[in-house]
């Protein structure tokens, strides 16, 4: 399988298995593809896959705001084995109760405190080392918010990339909507972020929620003014090594994930 | 303001609040959220919970489709906001009125061939699995794990799935009783699998209250037998036994 190129900025987009066939003859558009799962037994066009195009390691791994099972960081061991990306990502999510007997199945992030950080903090450095690879995090926006935070999302973020020395994944859209829901411009909210740990950005659309009652992520076509945030981040971004169109459904189609990466491509002059 | 003796036993909290609609009417939450934002969180709760069974009912409802309305198009329905006012996410209880809804919503009349209403079935018995997270707790005896079903059907469904999936016609020497059991492990691997008489006696005699070697004795057979059907039964997450 291909090597991302060192000092080339990666541009590319999720694996979706019922795109397979167009994502093989797109030609140069696509340089990586991310993995949210792993690839099914049945999935034919797999092996081509991995022979034709980068592979970065997106699934659920587990949450790191707990301990992850013996059984978590084989799987992660084994996935990792089988792409051999530079680096590996999870989220700053919480959102399955201790016990297993809730989840909400969904992004949620954990509560901004000096516990949750001391969790993070060790159960990354527990993941990175057992799949042997740079981990990259990526941040969780929220759409309500308790009076319990002992810090901010940037403070939390930059002391978690102190200690730790892994990588931010940037997720544009999540920055995007956790301004909209604060009433707050998105390049003012990243004030504070850590943006000189920046590794990989997601880029994607925004769509109206009925349930929301405002904008949600949607497996639609990046916004200008997405595009425009991650060209105003990449200047802040020296370690800045790849783009990646953030979206994966059954409903998504050929036509919106290759005008999204082309898109992508022409924003950064790639 | 909150019982929660930890950071982490509070973002359970809230969790759990979140995926309790009854909770969130009741307020008795004691979560330290101010009331704009109380509101703010039962949208996204509601939210969350139209995305989670939207998924599900998309991947446990794959064949019906073939004849009958997308089983997902539920959660867009008057009676989907009902069941949304008070459902526990991911509960098996939950799982059970969404999977009749959707009978009532993909149903068709007349039945577009015989094995209909056993496919139906067949799919309700897999989104059970797909769309709850609850697991057994910890019993003295061994006991069915909550989303565990044991179902007899009267056509060989793993093999008229096939020939759904691969556009063959389905012929009447597929009439056939068949035994399926359907369950979950804590990781969330789903299984689906042929079951013999007497693994199906030791599963309906695993009530929680009888031991292994009475189990045995219901279903006739030798206390080694039923003990590695047990275990079989406990690795694909049908049973919870004490170990």
């Amino acid at each position: 399988m291909p090597a991302m190129v060192e000092g080339r900025l990666s541009i590319g987009a999720f694996y979706n298995p019922h795109l397979a066939e167009a994502l093989l003859q797109a030609g140069g558009v696509i340089d990586h593809l991310s993995m949210a799962d792993p690839p099914a037994p049945d999935d034919r066009a797999f092996p081509s896959i991995r022979e034709r195009f980068s592979l970065l390691l997106h699934d659920y791994l587990g949450q790191l705001s707990d301990p992850l099972s013996e059984h978590a960081l084989t799987r992660a061991r084994h996935l990792q084995e089988m792409y051999r990306g530079p680096w590996v990502a999870e989220h700053f999510q919480c959102l399955h109760t201790q016990d297993g007997a809730r989840t909400l199945d969904y992004v949620f992030p954990p509560l901004y405190t000096e516990e949750f950080l001391s969790r993070f903090v060790a159960n990354a450095l527990v993941l990175r080392d057992a799949v042997k690879a740079p981990l990259v995090m990526e941040n969780i926006p929220g759409f309500f918010s308790l009076d319990y935070a002992q810090m901010t999302e940037a403070e939390f973020l930059c002391r978690f990339f102190d200690q730790t020395g892994c990588g931010l994944l940037l997720d544009l859209p999540h920055i995007w909507l956790a301004a909209h829901y604060s009433g707050r411009d998105p390049r003012e909210y990243l004030a504070g972020f850590p943006l000189g740990k920046v590794v990989e950005l997601h880029v994607a659309g925004v769509e109206e929620d009925r349930d929301l009652e405002g904008p949600w992520i949607a497996p639609t076509q990046p916004t200008e003014e997405i595009l425009e945030l991650a060209l105003w981040v990449a200047e802040r971004a020296p370690g800045l090594r790849a783009v990646t169109f953030d979206a994966f459904a059954p409903s998504l189609t050929a036509d919106v994930l290759l005008h999204s990466v082309e898109a992508t491509r022409a924003a950064f002059a790639v | 303001m909150t019982d929660a003796r930890s950071d982490r036993d509070l973002q359970d909290a809230v969790i759990t609040y979140l995926a309790d609609a009854n909770l969130r009417r009741t307020a008795t939450a004691r979560l330290p959220l101010a009331p704009d934002q109380a509101r703010r969180a039962g949208r996204f709760a509601r939210f969350l919970a139209r995305r989670y069974y939207r998924d599900r009912l998309a991947r446990s409802f794959r064949y019906s489709r073939l004849f009958a309305p997308a089983a997902e198009t539920l959660v867009d329905t008057p009676a989907f906001d009902a069941f949304l006012d008070d459902c526990v996410l991911g509960s098996v209880a939950a799982a059970e009125r969404a999977g009749d809804l959707t009978l009532n919503h993909v149903n068709l009349s007349p039945a577009p061939a015989a094995w209909w209403s056993e496919l139906l079935q067949y799919e309700r018995s897999f989104f059970l699995q797909a769309a709850s997270t609850e697991n057994a707790s910890p019993a003295q005896f061994p006991q069915p794990a909550p989303s565990a079903r044991c179902r007899q059907f009267s056509w060989n469904l793993p093999e008229v799935l096939v020939r759904l999936k691969s556009g063959r016609p389905i012929s009447d020497e597929l009439c056939c009783a068949i035994t399926l059991l359907f369950s979950r492990t804590r990781h969330g691997r789903i299984y689906v699998v042929e079951v013999d008489e007497a693994t199906a006696a030791v599963f309906h005699a695993a009530h929680g209250h009888s031991r292994p070697e009475q189990i045995a004795e219901a279903a006739c057979l030798s206390a080694t037998i039923a003990q590695q059907t047990l275990s079989a039964l406990a690795q694909i997450g049908a049973l919870a036994t004490s170990s």
